[in-house]
């Protein structure tokens, strides 16, 4: 159903009557009209049959595509593209016939092939991805042919990377299976640093796509206060499955061993562990870290270097992930006036305690000092191995698994192997002496 | 026959003849080129042209908007929160609006309901609730 919306200056939440008061007879941040009239006038005015036509620069609402921009040069065509929103306020790769046609050649689907469909609820439309629309954003990100089978496998899932919230929301996002090394991905030494040609432009092209779906048009979609450096690459990482101790995460989510697949994730904070744990288990010391993470619906996802994988496997017992994400839910807590205390989880998880929806009906009527154990489902605590072992390091967040999408049937190039130390994609050390 | 379709004939995978770099495809400009210049094709040779990346949409099938009102004298409108903030923490720009209307148009009868669930979940009971109350408009409001 269509609707007419109206937006009120932010934030609301907490805001005195008097602020709030001025937000309603003062300015819609997005129209500069007078909110109150707004509200009038939209319960008020005939419905037209064109008044759903929003202002996002990308959309064509002809219903057909100009293929083509109008010559111009390579200077002017960069500023063209940032005024119009279409980039992430770095510069782009144009995107020439030849280069958008090169890098088709990484697929083996059609040009026009629908890859997914967005929609928009403010503007009421279907945005119809195609294979080519991927390509040339591919092109603008940076990316090779050979990385499109994954860009198209993102894109089939619909996921923006930058979801419309006033929160700093961001994303990650982990390749598994043979095309890691076919791509050169790094998954070991520095993988998540800005220093592997794949990581980087998968996970920029990524935010592009998510640009061109409509999800950063600013005060519609996009909203958020601070917003979130994650999301200039999405922590693009391939998981070191050669180093790694247990089965790998695609694996966990019922794919083949041999399958390539990229698996997304969403949240907000990441907290690295420094040095190690020597004072400590590894355990006792991530809970330190989990403790700062609100829990929201049993959400976590651990990252561990494969030195500290092995350890938990080798020296700690813990023969599976799932067995270590048990282990957590079993053992760590938290006063259930720190967990209900989290705006987070009153916005979310209180309305269902409300409803009488277990445990967090039960939760919410303990004492404030009463310990409850907020990672109550070990199946949403994720954990995913990545690192050089230069040091047994791991980072903890509160990102939450969203969807795996298979790369295979985007791909255009037979599987091959190596790669054994996980370390694809790195450049050779520079040779002018610096180190 | 396209690159792609005639390499696929050939045998030879797309991808290993056409990768890796964009070296070999840069775009057709020149560098330094004075304004002006030409290329053999009369185009001036710095000039690039490139893909267009907007995409065509077409409108969602939608069912029709009710009917609008004439005018809000003497009829009742719910303020609806939709409880972002969760358990009715939010309501408070709801009552403001309402106090508003009562002392500027108060012919207008407003109701303030909260949305049951979080703010993710739907609330048909609320809905029914509305029709039944004979409810002349709504404003569903989520606020951050």
């Amino acid at each position: 159903m269509p609707l007419r919306f109206i937006y009120t200056p932010h934030p609301v939440a907490g805001m005195p009557p008097s602020v709030l008061r001025g937000y309603i007879e003062g300015s819609d941040p997005a129209t500069q009209q007078t909110v109150i009239d707004e509200v009038i006038d939209a319960l008020t005015r005939p419905v037209s049959e064109d008044e759903f036509t929003g202002d996002f620069a990308p959309v064509s609402r002809t219903g057909t595509r100009q293929t083509q921009l109008e010559p111009d040069t390579d200077d002017n065509l960069q500023r063209l593209f940032y005024e119009r929103g279409w980039t992430d306020g770095l510069p782009i790769i144009l995107p020439t016939e030849e280069r958008v046609a090169e890098m088709l050649t990484g697929t083996n689907r059609v040009p026009d092939e629908i890859v997914t469909e967005i929609f928009l609820h403010d503007t009421q439309e279907y945005l119809k991805f195609t294979v080519e629309m991927v390509a040339i954003i591919g092109v603008m990100a940076g990316a090779r042919p050979e990385h499109l089978p994954v860009l198209l496998a993102i894109a089939s899932t619909g996921h923006p990377s930058i979801p419309g919230s006033t929160t700093p929301f961001a994303c990650m996002m982990l390749v598994n299976g043979p095309i890691r090394h076919e791509i050169e991905m790094n998954s070991g030494i520095g993988a998540f640093s800005p220093r592997t040609l794949a990581n980087s432009v998968i996970g920029r092209a990524w935010t592009l796509l998510t640009i061109n779906w409509g999800y950063m048009r600013l005060r519609k979609q996009f909203w958020t206060s601070q917003g979130n450096p994650i999301g200039y690459n999405n922590m693009c990482v391939a998981e070191n499955e050669e180093r790694s101790a247990w089965e790998p995460f695609h694996v966990q989510k019922k794919f083949r061993p041999g399958e390539s697949v990229v698996s997304l994730f969403r949240g907000w904070s990441f907290v690295n562990n420094v040095v190690g744990s020597s004072q400590r288990s590894v355990g006792k010391d991530m809970f330190l870290q989990l403790g700062a993470m609100p829990g929201l619906f049993s959400a976590a996802t651990l990252i561990l270097d494969p030195l500290v994988a092995r350890h938990l496997k080798e020296n700690d017992g813990f023969q599976t992930k799932l067995d270590f994400c048990r282990w957590i839910s079993d053992n760590f807590t938290m006063p259930a006036g720190q967990f209900w205390g989290t705006d987070l989880i009153h916005m979310m998880m209180a309305p269902l305690a409300d409803q009488g929806i277990e445990p967090y009906a039960t939760w919410k009527k303990l004492p404030e000092d009463t310990l409850i154990k907020p990672y109550d489902k070990p199946e949403n605590i994720n954990i995913v191995v990545v690192g050089g072992e230069t040091s047994p390091m791991w980072k903890v967040s509160d990102f939450a698994y969203a969807v795996s999408a298979s790369v295979d049937k985007w791909r255009a190039k037979p599987i091959t192997d190596g790669c054994a130390d996980g370390s694809c994609g790195l450049p050779d050390e520079p040779s002018n002496g610096t180190s | 026959m396209d690159r792609r379709k005639m390499l696929a004939l050939l045998g030879v995978s797309p991808l290993v003849a056409g990768a890796p770099s964009f070296a070999r495809s840069a775009p057709k400009i020149t560098p330094n080129a004075a304004p002006g210049a030409t290329s053999h094709d009369g185009m001036d040779s710095s000039m690039v042209t490139v893909l267009n990346p907007a995409i065509a949409t077409r409108l969602a099938d939608r069912v029709p908007l009710a009917p609008r009102l004439d005018s809000l004298d003497g009829k009742t409108i719910y303020l609806v929160d939709f409880d972002w903030g969760g358990m009715g923490q939010n309501d408070s720009i709801q009552q403001e609006m309402q106090a508003w209307f009562a002392q500027h148009m108060p012919s207008v009868k407003t109701v303030i309901k909260i949305k049951g669930g979080n703010f993710v979940t739907d609330d048909p009971g609320l809905w029914k609730e509305i029709a039944a109350a004979h409810g002349d408009g709504v404003i569903i409001g989520v606020a951050g």
